[in-house]
Formats: C-alpha cells, sequence, structure tokens
C-alpha cells in the first residue's frame, strides 16, 4: 500500500464575504469527497474559517514570515495575493503535497507555480486552479478599478493561468474569460463545485412561489442589473409573482450605475412590491429565505462567484431559475458537484507522467558580469561572494566605470588576483558599462550584478540552474533587503524585508517595477535577440530594459528564495522617486510596451485618484 | 498661460495662481444676467465627507458644463472646477440631464467660509458662502405610526424631497402629495432611497421627490404634506421652517 496522497486546498484572504463563502462552500465539498477516498486534506488559510468543515480535514495555517514582504517600490505597490501568495509558497515547500487547488482570482497561487517552475517546489506537485471569475472580467463588469493593486493581481492571473496544470471550471460560460486570460483551452477543465453545508428547508418551498429573489451583492458581476431588467419584462407582461421582488444582499448607496438611488429611481414605475435587505450575511440567507415565504431565487451571472450558492439553494429544495449565459447555465441540478477525486487524481497522474527531470551536471557556463564605481570595499565583496557557485562560473568581468576613489586600485587588484576579469573603462552609464561588460563576456548565460549587493549564499548558482532548467529566458529573484551599507555584515544574513516581483507584470508595469531588477539571469541568445539593454540611459533602466524583453516575447521568471543580498535604504523609499518612478523610465516603458497591456482595464482607472491609490 | 488654459479645459483645478492678464473678450463673453431670460440656478451644498459638493446649471448652455471658482479655506487659494458630474436628484428636479455636479476632495483644507462662484461672470453661487456649522435642519413631524420629513430644499428648485414611513408597516410605501389650497402636487410613490428612513425601520426606500411651486408659499394657507391614500395630514410645511431653510 503506497504512502497517503495529500491535497491541499487554498483559502486566501478576501474583503468579499460573499465570494468567500462561496468558496468555503464548494472546497468542503471537495474536501468531503477527497477525505472518503482516503486523501488526506490541508486547507491552507490565514485563519481557520468560521462555516463548518469536513471531520478530517487538518487546517494549516499561512503564517507571517520573520520579514515582511514588499513589492516593488513605496507604498502604491503591495498587493495582498502576492504577499500571501509568497508566504504560501514558504508554508507550502516545507511540505510535500500531491496537488495543490487554489482560487484564480487574485493570482495568489502565482510564486508557488513560479518555485515549481524553477525547482523551488517539488516538480511532482499538480498546481492546480479553480477558475472562478478572472479580476479583469469582474472589474469590466462593473466597469470600477479602485486600485493598481488590482492590475498586479491581473498580471499574477495571467500567469497562473500560463503555468497551472489544470483550470477547473463550471462549463462553456466560464470558459471564455478564462480563455482571455490566456489557459490554453487543453488545460481546461469542466467541473463544479456543488456544496458542502446544508441550509434548513423552506416549509415554503412546496407552495406556489410569492417572489423573486436576487441572491448575492448588488453589482453587475451578480447579475444585478439583469436582473431588474427581467422583473420589468416579466411586470409588463403581467407574469410577476403575486408579492414582487426581494433583494438579499450589500448594495451600495450611492455609486455610478448600480445603487440603492438607482433602485429607488427605477421603483417609481413600479407597481409591484420590493424589499432589499443588505444587511443580510452569506451563511444566514437559509435562514433568510425560510421566513419570507415561497420564493424563486433567480441568478442572472454570468461573472458571479455563486456556483455553490446555486448548489445550496437547490439542495434546500427552493426553486431556481439561471440565466441563459449564467456558468451553471447548462448544469442540471444532479450535475452540481463533480467527481474530484477522479478529476485530480487524472491531473495528478498526468503531472508525474509527464514530469521531465530537471538537467543536471550544468558545467561553467555563466558570465557573472559586476558593475562597479568607486566601491572599493563593496566590489571585493561582491567578488568573492560569486565563490560558493563557482561550479557553474565560467568567469567574473567587473567593468570599472572610471572610479576615482582611493583604495579603488588595490581593490581591483584583489579581484584581478582571484581570477576576476577587470575592464577598465572611462566614467560612462551604468546601462552602457552592462553592456560593455556583456560584450567582453564568452558564457552562454549572462548574469549581472550590482557592486554593492552580493549573491546569498549559492544564489548566483539558484539563479543559473533555474534559468538553465526552465523554459523562462530571464530569471531575476526577489531580494533580501539590507539598510544600506550593512550587505555582508548582518548577524545570520537576516534581511530587514523581502521584495517580492511579479516578473511578467502586464499592465501594472506600466506604473510602478514590478518586472524584476537587474540582478538577473539571461541566456546569450535571447540578450543578443532583444539589443542588449538598449539605448535607454535614465535611472530605472532595469524597470525599462525587462518592459522590452517582454514586449520582445521573452519570458521572465523570479526565483522566490532571494538569491541576492540586496543594499537598500527603506527609510528613504518614499523620496526616491526620481530613481523610482522616474517620467524617462516610465515614458520608455510605456514606448516599449504600448501594445502589450489591456486597454479596456486601464481605461478604467481613474488617474485622478492615483495619489490616493494604496 | 498656456499651462493654466490646458489644466482648465481638461477641468483640473488651478490653485493659487493669478492670472493679471486676463480679460474676457466682450464679444466672447455670456451674456449679462440682466439680458437672460432664464436665470442660471446652482448651489452650493457644502463639505461632507471631506468634499465640498454642489450643482450649477445653465438652462441657456444646458450641453456645455459650467465653470465654478472656489475659494476659501486657510490658505485662501482659488480653484476652478468643470460642474460635469451626473447628479440625478438634480435631474429630478428638472434641471436638463443632471450633468452639473462638482465635488472637491477639501481634506483638512478646510476653513470657513468656502465661496463658490460662477468663473465667468464672478457671480455667486446660491448657498455661498458656505460656513460649516450652518446646516439647515430638516422638517419632521408624526401622525400616529405615521412619520414624513422635508430636506431643506435648495432655493428656488422646483422639486421637495424628503420621507414618508409607516413605522408599523415599514416594507409599505406610502403615497404622498403636496397639497396648497388649490393646488395639489403629486402624487408619487415614496420609494425613493432615504438613508435616513432606515433608522427608524425598513429598507431605506421612503424618500420622495415631490415637484412644487415655491411661489405657492406666498399664499395664505401652509402646503400640507398628505398621505393620498387616504388623505389623512402627515406634515405641514410651516413658515417659520420655510423662512429658516431660505425658501420664504
Amino acid at each position: 500500500m503506497g504512502a497517503q496522497r495529500r491535497l491541499g486546498l487554498i483559502l486566501p484572504p478576501g474583503d468579499d464575504p460573499w465570494r468567500r463563502f462561496n468558496l468555503e462552500q464548494g472546497f468542503g465539498a471537495v474536501a468531503a469527497q477527497m477525505l472518503a477516498q482516503g486523501w488526506a486534506v490541508d486547507v491552507l488559510a490565514e485563519q481557520v474559517p468560521d462555516e463548518p468543515w469536513p471531520a478530517g480535514a487538518a487546517f494549516v495555517p499561512v503564517p507571517l514570515l520573520p520579514w515582511p514582504v514588499i513589492g516593488g517600490p513605496g507604498s502604491t505597490s503591495i498587493t495582498r495575493s502576492l504577499d500571501f501568495g509568497h508566504r504560501l509558497w514558504a508554508c507550502a515547500r516545507t511540505r510535500r503535497y500531491d496537488a495543490l487547488l487554489a482560487p484564480l482570482a487574485g493570482g495568489v497561487l502565482q510564486p508557488c507555480l513560479m518555485a515549481r517552475e524553477l525547482g523551488e517546489l517539488d516538480r511532482a506537485t499538480a498546481l492546480l486552479l479553480w477558475g472562478d471569475a478572472p479580476t479583469a472580467a469582474r472589474l469590466l463588469a462593473d466597469m470600477e478599478l479602485a486600485s493598481l493593486g488590482a492590475l498586479a493581481d491581473d498580471a499574477l492571473e495571467r500567469q497562473c493561468a500560463e503555468l497551472a496544470d489544470a483550470v477547473f471550471a463550471p462549463g462553456a460560460a466560464a470558459f471564455a474569460p478564462l480563455r482571455k486570460l490566456g489557459v490554453p483551452q487543453e488545460r481546461l477543465v469542466e467541473a463544479r463545485l456543488g456544496a458542502f453545508g446544508r441550509w434548513p428547508i423552506s416549509p415554503w418551498s412546496s407552495g406556489p412561489v410569492a417572489t423573486l429573489t436576487h441572491m448575492g451583492p448588488g453589482r453587475r458581476a451578480w447579475g444585478a442589473d439583469r436582473f431588474l431588467d427581467e422583473v420589468e419584462l416579466r411586470a409588463e407582461a403581467g407574469t410577476l409573482p403575486p408579492e414582487g421582488i426581494r433583494l438579499l444582499g450589500p448594495w451600495r448607496d450611492r455609486a455610478y450605475g448600480l445603487s440603492k438611488d438607482l433602485i429607488g429611481l427605477r421603483a417609481l414605475d413600479w407597481a409591484f412590491d420590493f424589499g432589499l435587505d443588505d444587511a443580510v450575511e452569506p451563511h444566514d440567507l437559509g435562514h433568510r429565505l425560510a421566513r419570507g415565504g415561497p420564493t424563486t431565487l433567480v441568478f442572472s451571472g454570468p461573472t458571479a462567484d455563486d456556483d455553490a450558492l446555486v448548489a445550496l439553494a437547490q439542495a434546500a429544495g427552493h426553486s431556481v431559475e439561471l440565466a441563459a449565459d449564467h456558468r451553471l447555465a447548462n448544469a442540471k441540478a444532479t450535475d452540481l458537484g463533480s467527481d474530484w477525486p477522479a478529476l485530480i487524481e487524472r491531473v495528478t497522474g498526468m503531472r508525474r507522467a509527464t514530469l521531465v527531470p530537471a538537467p543536471s551536471g550544468n558545467g561553467p557556463v555563466a558570465s557573472i558580469c559586476i558593475v562597479h564605481r568607486d566601491r572599493p570595499e563593496a566590489i571585493v565583496r561582491a567578488v568573492a561572494s560569486v565563490a560558493p557557485s563557482s561550479a557553474l562560473v565560467r568567469e567574473i568581468i567587473v567593468a570599472d566605470a572610471g572610479s576615482v576613489m582611493d583604495g579603488v586600485e588595490s581593490a581591483l587588484a584583489i579581484v584581478a588576483q582571484s581570477g576576476a576579469q577587470v575592464l577598465r573603462l572611462p566614467p560612462m552609464r551604468h546601462r552602457a558599462a552592462c553592456q560593455a561588460a556583456a560584450a567582453a563576456a564568452r558564457g552562454d548565460v549572462l548574469v549581472f550584478l550590482d557592486d554593492d549587493n552580493a549573491w546569498r549564499g549559492d544564489g548566483a548558482a539558484r539563479l543559473i540552474e533555474g534559468l538553465l532548467g526552465s523554459e523562462f529566458d530571464i530569471v531575476v529573484t526577489n531580494l533580501a533587503l539590507h539598510q544600506n551599507g550593512t550587505v555582508g555584515t548582518d548577524p545570520a544574513g537576516s534581511p530587514m524585508a523581502i521584495r517580492a516581483f511579479i516578473g511578467e507584470a502586464h499592465a501594472a508595469g506600466l506604473f510602478f517595477n514590478c518586472w524584476g531588477d537587474s540582478s538577473l539571469a539571461i541566456r546569450r541568445t535571447a540578450f543578443d535577440r532583444v539589443g542588449g539593454f538598449g539605448t535607454y540611459e535614465g535611472a530605472g533602466n532595469d524597470w525599462a530594459f525587462l518592459a522590452r524583453a517582454r514586449a520582445a516575447g521573452l519570458r521572465i521568471g523570479v526565483l522566490q528564495d532571494p538569491a541576492v543580498d540586496y543594499s537598500s535604504g527603506t527609510s528613504s523609499e518614499n523620496h526616491r522617486w526620481r530613481k523610482r518612478d522616474a517620467e524617462g523610465a516610465r515614458q520608455e516603458v510605456v514606448r516599449v510596451s504600448a501594445l502589450t497591456f489591456d486597454e479596456k482595464l486601464l481605461a478604467l482607472l481613474d488617474l485622478s485618484q492615483l495619489c490616493h491609490i494604496v | 498661460m498656456g499651462l493654466v488654459r490646458a489644466a482648465e479645459c481638461f477641468g483640473l483645478g488651478v490653485i493659487g495662481l493669478r492670472r493679471p492678464w486676463f480679460r474676457p473678450t466682450p464679444a466672447l463673453a455670456l451674456p449679462p444676467r440682466q439680458l437672460r431670460s432664464v436665470e442660471r440656478i446652482g448651489w452650493l451644498e457644502g463639505v461632507h465627507d471631506g468634499w465640498l459638493r454642489g450643482w450649477a446649471h445653465d438652462p441657456i448652455q444646458p450641453g456645455k458644463p459650467a465653470r465654478i471658482q472656489i475659494s476659501g479655506g486657510a490658505t485662501g487659494g482659488t480653484i476652478t472646477v468643470l460642474a460635469d458630474h451626473y447628479r440625478a436628484d438634480v435631474q429630478a428636479a428638472g434641471h436638463g440631464l443632471g450633468v452639473c455636479g462638482f465635488a472637491v476632495p477639501v481634506g483638512a483644507m478646510v476653513a470657513d467660509p468656502i465661496e463658490a462662484r460662477w468663473a465667468d461672470t464672478g457671480e455667486p453661487l446660491p448657498g455661498s458662502p458656505w460656513r460649516a456649522g450652518a446646516a439647515k435642519a430638516p422638517l419632521e413631524g408624526w401622525r400616529g405610526s405615521r412619520i414624513a420629513v422635508f430636506d431643506p430644499p435648495l432655493p428656488g428648485s422646483a422639486t421637495l424631497t424628503g420621507f414618508a414611513l409607516d413605522t408599523a408597516d415599514p416594507p409599505a410605501r406610502l403615497e404622498v402629495m403636496l397639497v396648497a389650497g388649490e393646488h395639489r402636487f403629486g402624487p408619487v410613490r415614496a420609494c425613493r432611497h432615504a438613508a435616513l428612513a432606515r433608522t427608524l425601520g425598513g429598507d431605506g426606500f421612503h424618500g420622495f421627490y415631490l415637484p412644487w411651486n415655491p411661489a405657492v408659499l406666498a399664499e395664505t394657507v401652509e402646503p400640507e404634506l398628505r398621505d393620498a391614500r387616504d388623505d389623512a395630514l402627515l406634515l405641514k410645511l410651516n413658515r417659520t421652517w420655510a423662512r429658516s431653510v431660505g425658501l420664504a
């Protein structure tokens, strides 16, 4: 008898209790099925859910790390899903899972997917997605983009769509936005969530229907606008139930579009009764429905995450109507709740069968290029930090861009004695010095490092192996941040924070550099294909280079475990706008990547609100 | 100069910039107030939740959002805003398409008083200057379990707003009408959203927007709000309150 197989179900943090309720119900049903088939089930979450959960499921808290995770510069760029995703990876890599199943929205699985591609997570683990409505689809439905964080979530989701082994979704209506996100057709698997909990059977459910009820937030994503249209059509045709309509769920007081103001305005022409209960919590719905009299629940989606609500309503014996293009439109009541053990076993089996062992025994293929100017102590430390990775390093090239300080000569003599090749260049910009080092390099892999940073243990080797063992053209790394001047001196190498990057940042990359840092590894062929570091000379040239590389079709991976100890002055970062948000860099990024972002999503941004966005 | 003009074209405020070179060309200026056959109308509503709000409508040029100059605060700065936000209540009150609202974040800069003027003529917007603490009180009255409330109206507005609710039967929507001597306005269904009504039970959909003519106040009879279903008196629009809110 083999070892017990283990499934990790991921419940990400979220502000929307309705979506969370739906997910907990649905994943509860999955857990119940998997436990019955002999699987061990862990629920990875920040906190234990309130709802009942199948006996036997174990809760694994996703803890805070000893240091904060920050994404990109300043307070505008952190996203909750990136933070949670990074902590999730740190938690999941210490445990062995045959499969991890997470919802799509927010892209919380992206760090795990990246880590698996780069060998930082067991390559045999199947990483699966539940295809709830993508962030972009939800935002476009309600014409609302409140935060740049949503753009980062969109970028994370796109990578999840590309890298996951399978994306489960309930049929054609749900497939369309997922295909648009980039999920390959062959990885779309039809499946339904079902529901774990049971509502009390309504004593009214056997009587004639007296009302129509819309359940869920008053948003277009939940079909609230279409519900009101439908109600008015039925009223005109004389087919509305005698007691009118009920709205169960939160509605905004005032807003563009759907709001209580709009209901009141439209109600002026209604001859039927109506009522709104916007204080209702999703787990109270069963009781509210039982109190309200016989009703027909109308679900008009199509981008709503209400699959489990539908299943619950049906299980409780309520009359349910689905809009023609609802995500579950083709489902019959008996279809709700797929055979999840069979689905997951099939995908995990395929993952194992097609697993290609990571290449090993790479020779010295990489050229380490370190740009230096007037930091004699730092350059000695940076060169020395390559040593643990020397098996993969063909040469070290130090490009000195016109140093004038005392002590530089002796420092360069030391690094030359250690075997590094020193290029003595006239004063020049960082980009040009990198380019000169690359021109002198002979390795198949080019690896860049700034002189005030240092490799973290065998960080250079991990970066190079990540590149060689994956299909990425460029691999950047999350950074272990240290206060200026303390790289290499901190006790036990403990950083003050981890800076997490997204890699392929998509539209979020237009606003801040969440692509990666200039500490990166790139294949020589890819470097030549993209034309090297290009002509942009200003601050933020790593931002501009990575945006241009992505626009040219190069794929960018992110090493999750920081390979670099990075010298940073976080206390002054808010003031370093010229470096972080330099107009020149952003202008260049927009120029080179103008055709690669989602213009519909960007059109939602209220630029006048940007200064308030967190 | 180019920067200032460009910013204003996009509806952006230009704070604290003096423009001594600017002289409106008489031939291009809007008609002087005394030549207008239709008055411009608007209201500076005041500061709520850190936003200064109001609206401004020009019936002669209904498709052209007005530019409103706002001054005041501790810094004494001036900004110009474009009154182009949609306001369902203003539309319902009969002022064009309602695309004439404005909202300015004032944050910590707010200080008494705040003035709003039409940018082209310098004429003050009704309600200006606005002073904190000068909010006008609503008028409320009970009849048995039924309560009716008039909101402080906008001067010159052809709409009275408020809510009416039977607390013994919150889901019911009342039909209300305003009776002033020979004049009757309504009935209308009290089903608009009125957040204040929620504090008395129900779901808050008990608001009404009643079309009326303020000129009826000049008559001897005090207008009365009545329940159209049984003609029961709900609330009298008394003259004391009308004077306090600037109606009479």
